[in-house]
């Protein structure tokens, strides 16, 4: 009964069969190059065509696998007929089944009865147990098999030549659209990444400031064109009370806002220069997000939700349906107004610092999971820059306590200022070095010397060494005196001066007094360098009253013209010498038995690094006064 | 098995001269670039199995040589080489095979070579 059936089914199908293998063959093959060469997504394009062979060849399914990165599984990418949502869920080995053989030995294989074949293995998620005949094609990428292409009939059928031929040829036409699709993604994704990375760790060399740090990474998982979510905010782990606490929120509090800000991104080609200027468009403007995360506070235990989770199972998340995951904080859920959301940890060495969450609140894209990979990446990297700028401030925090108790630490500021210039010294000789040192060990290996001549570059080549060792030291040790810019009240860095080294002033019987404007802007510095200035401009004014006495007065008041701030010392001291008075910011001059000469021509090199000016006002018999003018902003960040 | 072929990039001639004769005495063929568009063409012509890159060199540094580098070859191996280690920390010295503070004990940079040469043969014999 069956078997009649299936025949007079087939006479039909030999029909369109012989239709196909005349003039159809070729009106096929042109819409799959068509289609080929849309500009749409891989799987999209291979669904159309799955779609057109299917209908075209009478079959009554057409699907087609992509072998993994890996070059091991086979993937379901594309299908008509069998059912959609096991696209990309399907996964078999190469050697596995009939499609996975055909991969494997690179060869067609057609079965006119699948079900009966012991070759074949069933998925069942993808409802194939109806169809009975499968004809299989390998896509070959010159010796490699990417993929396979195959058709399936419910009813049993003979495929013959010209069936094969014709699968055989469109597996060929797609297969370098395919190539191609897959060298463009992992191009386009190594590319991005790759200036991503760097964009990001050039705007951190001229930051280890925790809070700028934060919006930094949080800028590049929602502007940057790799990631690109809508909103990201970051929590870390505070150790003390098991919290993970909120840092920071970004991203516009509304569509509107959302499509403002996007429409000023498109702008933005350089994301560097975003990063430093700190983005007028998503930097500024105080969102309630942010502030509703910098108020959310989240116990770290099992039953507190995914952020939660996020830190103790230390692995990402991507929260399709949030509502109907029972894992998921409705309470939070409720206050962020989204359905699905991924988040990442951030680790380093081992330890969890926090987590970065996002979503697309505004946009409704779903979160892929190569985005999610895109962020454990990126995550991997914030994570060192977090630490790194934690430590640094812990350092700094230390170095602080020790600056208030000790006196003598006045001394060792202006040493690590003379450690910055021995530092770039140092650079300049390290290679001549090298190079004096290296040939003399290969004089002393290559060479038949008279035990003079061996004592002799053996002495070359230890003092090398050891001025080598020197070296490294003093590089060493000015390493940790980068410039770290933070926005500062000048006032108060002021006051945090003359108070620490109150002592000095007393003892040498000068009166310092304040002028210092309520009116002025805080700027963008770095602190302990502009603290150097004022400390050597006051050392010298000092040096220059001790035994006499005096007053020095400092004085401070808005910019004129622009935003920023001058600020002028004065003292008693009698002045400058008219005739020396050109060459006091020169490195090495001095007037002093035991002076460096080198304090006024560092701050001046500060605050020109600084965008900002150094002057004097000479009073020959009366006194100096050294004025300084810093903008709010310099327009270039030096480091 | 084939001879190993070193591309040392730096500015200075006589730390050339000096990697060029340490390294062709451990048997590699050595060729030497001066900058960086040198160095493009270098590696363009003769196609070096491994790279040694001084970060400061004027005009293009080492480092954007390397983000160059690995635009278009993930895998050549890559060592960079400076007076200081300031760069150790900057992750975009991360693409590379090494990191090597330049000395004139050159035991550092032969071993860290024969390190990756090495561990490329294995790899290779695994696949
Ligand atoms: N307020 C001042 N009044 C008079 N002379 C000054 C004043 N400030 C600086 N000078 C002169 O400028 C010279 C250079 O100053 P600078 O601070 O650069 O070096 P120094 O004070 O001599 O040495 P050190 O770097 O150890 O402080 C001084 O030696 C001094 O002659
Ligand atoms: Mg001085």
């Amino acid at each position: 009964m069956r078997a009649v059936k299936s025949k007079s089914y087939r006479r039909g199908r030999i029909a369109d069969i012989q239709k196909v293998s005349g003039e159809n063959w070729l009106e096929i093959l042109s819409e799959v190059g068509r289609i080929a060469a849309l500009t749409l997504e891989l799987e999209t394009r291979l669904n159309l065509i799955v779609e057109l062979i299917a209908r075209q060849t009478g079959s009554d399914a057409c699907s087609i696998l992509l072998m993994d990165e890996d070059r091991e599984n086979l993937v379901l990418k594309a299908t008509k007929g069998l059912n959609p949502m096991s696209i990309n869920k399907v996964i078999l080995k190469a050697g596995e089944g009939i499609t996975g053989l055909t991969a494997k030995e690179m060869k067609v294989i057609a079965s006119r009865n699948a079900l009966n074949d012991p070759r074949s293995v069933y998925f069942p998620e993808t409802w194939e147990e109806r169809f009975k005949s499968v004809l299989s094609v390998p896509i070959m990428d010159k010796n490699d098999c990417i993929g396979v292409i195959y058709t399936q009939t419910i009813s049993e059928k003979d495929y013959t030549e010209n069936d094969i031929r014709l699968l055989t040829t469109i597996a060929n036409n797609i297969s370098w659209m395919i190539k191609n699709a897959q060298l463009y993604e992992e191009a386009r994704q190594k590319i991005a990444e790759l200036s991503i990375l760097y964009e990001i760790s050039m705007a951190m060399q001229t930051t280890i400031n925790l809070d700028r740090l934060l919006r930094i990474i949080l800028s590049c998982v929602t502007v940057g064109s790799a990631l690109g979510f809508n909103r990201a905010s970051l929590f870390l782990v505070n150790e003390k009370t098991n919290t993970l606490q909120g840092m920071m929120g970004l991203g516009p509090d509304s569509g509107e806002d959302a499509r403002e800000i996007w429409n000023k991104l498109t702008e933005i080609t350089n994301l560097f220069q975003w990063l430093t200027s700190q983005g007028e468009a998503l930097g500024k403007k105080e969102s309630s997000f942010d502030k509703f995360i910098k108020s959310t506070r989240i116990p770290i235990t099992q039953d507190s939700g995914i952020l939660a989770l996020t830190v103790i199972e230390k692995k990402p998340f991507n929260i399709k349906d949030a509502r109907n995951d029972p894992r998921v904080n409705k309470e939070l859920l409720d206050k962020l107004g989204i359905n699905s959301f991924a988040t990442v940890p951030i680790i380093t060495k081992n330890q969890v610092l926090g987590t970065i969450v996002v979503d697309n609140i505004y946009t409704n894209r779903p979160i892929r999971d190569e985005d999610l990979q895109s962020l454990v990446r990126f995550a991997t990297h914030a994570g060192w820059a977090i630490e790194n700028a934690r430590l640094f401030s812990q350092l700094r925090e230390a170095n602080k306590d020790i600056l208030i108790a000790e006196q003598q630490l006045i001394q060792s500021e202006r040493l690590s200022a003379l450690g910055q210039l021995a530092a770039e010294l140092a650079h300049e000789i390290k290679n001549p070095l090298v190079t004096i040192g290296g040939f003399a060990r290969r004089l002393s290996e290559k060479t038949d010397f008279s035990p003079e001549g061996k004592k002799y570059t053996d002495i070359i080549i230890s003092e090398v060494e050891r001025v080598e060792k020197l070296l490294k030291d003093i590089l060493n040790y000015s390493r940790d005196v980068k410039p770290t810019f933070s926005d500062y009240n000048i006032n108060t860095l002021i006051d945090e001066v003359l108070s620490s080294y109150e002592r000095i002033f007393s003892d040498s019987g000068v009166i310092v007094k304040k002028e210092l404007s309520v009116n002025i802007y805080p700027l963008h510095i770095d602190t302990s360098q502009i603290k150097q200035v004022f400390l050597n401009i006051l050392y010298n004014a000092v040096e220059c009253m001790t035994g006499k006495g005096g007053v020095i007065t400092i004085k401070t008041e808005p910019l004129s013209g622009e935003e920023g701030v001058t600020i002028s010392i004065s003292d008693t001291g009698g002045g400058i010498p008219p005739e020396i008075l050109d060459n006091i910011f020169n490195p090495f001059f001095t007037t002093k038995r035991q002076g460096t000469g080198l304090g006024l021509s560092l701050s001046k090199k500060i605050i020109e690094s600084h965008g900002g000016t150094i002057g004097i006002d000479n009073r020959t018999g009366e006194g100096a006064t050294f004025i300084i003018n810093l903008p709010r902003r310099q327009n270039k960040i030096k480091s | 098995m084939t001879r190993k072929k070193i591309l040392v990039v730096d500015d200075e001639e006589n730390i050339r001269i000096l990697y060029s004769e340490e390294l062709q005495d451990e048997g590699y063929d050595v060729i030497t670039a001066s900058n960086a568009e040198d160095a493009d063409i270098k590696i363009k012509e003769s196609n070096p199995d491994l790279i040694t890159l001084d970060i400061k060199m004027p005009g293009m540094d080492g480092i954007e040589l390397l983000r160059k580098l690995r635009e278009y070859d993930k895998n050549i191996p890559i060592v960079m080489c400076s007076a200081y280690s300031d760069y150790k920390q900057d992750f975009r010295t991360w693409a590379s095979e090494a990191y090597i503070i330049k000395s004139s004990d050159m035991l550092e940079l032969k071993s860290t070579i024969r390190e990756i040469f090495k561990k490329r043969e294995v790899g290779k014999l695994g696949d």
